[in-house]
């Protein structure tokens, strides 16, 4: 078992290898995706039963919830790649890291949309300075810097590791997004899904948030793998091999190189 | 599947007066998965177009120093001809 972890993390040093074994994985994570979130967002919004407190305005919750659990998600895979990255100089972590931050930046934003969205007719205003909403938006900033920062360097080696440098202190935002509603007095409500508890809703409720969650994860994995396969073409553009995948050497330059 | 909560199509776009806040959350979220889809989309275009410019930028070199001793050969060509013609007069 350790040899064969062992012999895996060896090979995501090579981004060829990366590049060969997710061949179809962007399709099936795509239609994995297409699936989950068209079932669980139909039977979300047409079918499952209203809120007895808020009617049908808690249907944004088949939205605001997967998009916020991927976002943070996300920038948790950042901080890890940043570490991997910083502690092994591992070529596909830098790739990882920097693939994950369009998706995890677009989550975060859809989730700030929607919860100030599903604020204003259940709390009245469509944006409070609280201490959940309050610590997402510190997390959108945190992607902002992570484009900036990679922006503001032309060494990409430089960019890199200051990109990990911020995703690692960036993951201190994490937990305080996690359990803002339980340290501060918030209105947002408590964690809708936790690991150990049963949710409060009925199956009815929580089994269409359930698939959108699991489709907003392959929606993620199905872009992270565009972009990681699209990154390490560019990065290796002048390898043989990519030149052979792109089919743009003359054959009897590919056939003497 | 339990049974549609809605009776009516109106019903279901009206969702009791919280229809605009429920579907414009939709159409963000649509924008959303659509934005980046459209964005890896492009950013592929734009990267397998520039390859291929470069490849043929680099075509272009790699036949130069061809082109170089052709034109050399075709310049030189009277000294050359000069030459063996020195030759055979040996």
């Amino acid at each position: 078992m350790w040899s064969a972890i062992k012999r895996l993390w060896h090979k995501l040093g090579s981004p060829r290898w990366f590049f060969q074994l997710t061949e179809r994985w962007e399709l099936v994570l795509g239609l994995a995706a297409l699936v989950l979130l068209t079932w669980g967002t139909v039977w979300g919004l047409a079918f499952a039963p209203p809120d007895y407190q808020q009617g049908n305005s808690f249907r944004i919750i088949y939205l605001h919830v997967p998009a916020a659990i991927v976002a943070q998600s996300a920038y948790m895979l950042i901080g890890v790649a940043g570490v991997v990255l910083l502690v092994w100089r591992m070529k596909l972590a830098d790739i990882a890291l920097k693939a994950a931050i369009p998706f995890g930046m677009t989550m975060t934003a859809l989730a700030l949309a929607t919860g100030a969205i599903w604020g204003k007719p259940t709390w009245g205003a469509w944006w409070v300075w609280d201490a959940r909403t309050t610590s997402m938006l510190v997390l959108l900033f945190l992607y902002f810097g992570l484009i900036a920062l990679r922006q503001a360097f032309t060494q990409p080696e430089q960019a890199a590791r200051a990109c990990a440098v911020l995703a690692i202190v960036g993951l201190i935002n994490i937990p305080i997004i996690k359990y803002s509603v339980e340290w501060w007095l918030t209105l947002h409500q408590t964690s809708t899904f936790t690991l150990t508890e049963k949710p409060a809703m009925p199956p009815s409720m929580y089994l269409p948030l359930l698939l959108n969650v699991l489709g907003m994860y392959c929606l993620f994995g199905t872009f992270m793998v565009g972009r990681m396969r699209l990154e390490i073409l560019r990065r290796e553009e002048q390898t043989r091999w990519v030149q052979e995948r792109l089919a743009i050497t003359a054959p009897s330059k590919a056939a003497t190189a | 599947m339990p049974e549609p909560n809605f009776a009516t199509l109106a019903a279901f776009i009206d969702m009791d007066g919280h229809g605009f806040y429920v579907w414009l959350s939709v159409a963000l979220a649509l924008l959303a998965i659509g934005a980046n889809w459209a964005t890896l989309r492009a950013a592929r275009r734009q990267f397998l177009a520039d390859a291929r410019a470069r490849a043929q930028g680099g075509d272009a070199l790699d036949r130069a120093p061809a082109l170089e001793q052709a034109a050399a050969t075709l310049l030189d060509g009277p000294l050359i001809e000069k030459n063996l013609n020195a030759d055979s007069g040996r």
